[in-house]
């Protein structure tokens, strides 16, 4: 599998929003909250004080 | 894009807010808390100020994997964490709230420990089971001082924990691994 690591850029942030809101384990520790990431995150994004990477790994909706 | 890790450098009144109880979860709690202005990000300055002297405080603000990957790019990932913190001072590193207990299985082998609020220290062995641990909130974390002293003995040795390797990536004096 070809694997790899990039900066995670404001262009990201909605389908990490995505991933976060399509786990249950995840998105019940946000709560009303997960409403905030996208604002939050845009924010954080252009702190030097946070490190965000995405890893890209071939990947399908349908798993296939 | 299958996964996403995101560490956030704090103050350290942030740090010690989260380990008095009751603990909360630190991602929902970092969202709020920029979303509304009282953010506990550090500035740029404070980055530099602190990387320079006396170590950085980073919070793992969360390592969110999509289900089908969850356990093959768990190494992967912790090898790009090693990468992406390189050239950084830390003396403490507070690991993401796992959401899985194989998550947190990992983890403390990497050398995290729990943090324990009735004696103000990172411990081992877990008091309950991690499939319960994980549903509340939780602390895993490690320090600089944990590390040294871990350091020593295993120094010349072949098993070096990954937290080890972070730590000494930006300490040569330490780079045995």
């Amino acid at each position: 599998m070809s694997v790899r690591l990039r900066p995670m850029q404001l262009g990201d942030i909605r389908e990490w929003v995505e991933i976060v809101a399509s786990d249950h384990r995840v998105a019940s520790r946000y709560g009303p909250a997960i409403k905030l990431l996208p604002q939050a995150m845009e924010q954080a994004l252009e702190s030097e004080a946070v490190l965000a990477r995405v890893t890209i790994a071939p990947w399908s909706p349908t798993g296939t | 894009m299958c996964c996403v890790g995101i560490s956030s450098i704090v103050s350290e009144d942030f740090v010690d807010e989260l380990k008095r109880p009751p603990h909360f979860w630190i991602g929902a709690e970092l969202t709020r808390r920029i979303a509304r202005g009282e953010s506990p990000l550090l500035t740029a300055k404070q980055v530099r100020e602190a990387n320079a002297h006396g170590g950085l405080a980073t919070v793992i603000w969360e390592v969110c994997t999509r289900a089908e990957f969850s356990n093959e790019l768990l190494r992967f990932n912790m090898a790009g964490f090693v990468e992406m913190h390189r050239g950084y001072l830390f003396k403490e590193i507070i690991s993401p709230q796992h959401h899985t207990a194989e998550h947190l299985a990992f983890v403390l082998g990497t050398g995290g420990r729990l943090w324990d609020s009735e004696t103000g220290d990172y411990t081992l062995p877990l008091r309950e089971d991690p499939a319960e641990l994980i549903r509340k909130p939780h602390i895993i974390g490690v320090t600089r001082d944990m590390v040294d002293r871990r350091t020593a003995p295993q120094a010349g040795s072949a098993r070096c924990s990954i937290t080890i390797r972070l730590y000494s990536a930006s300490a040569p004096a330490n780079s045995a691994c």
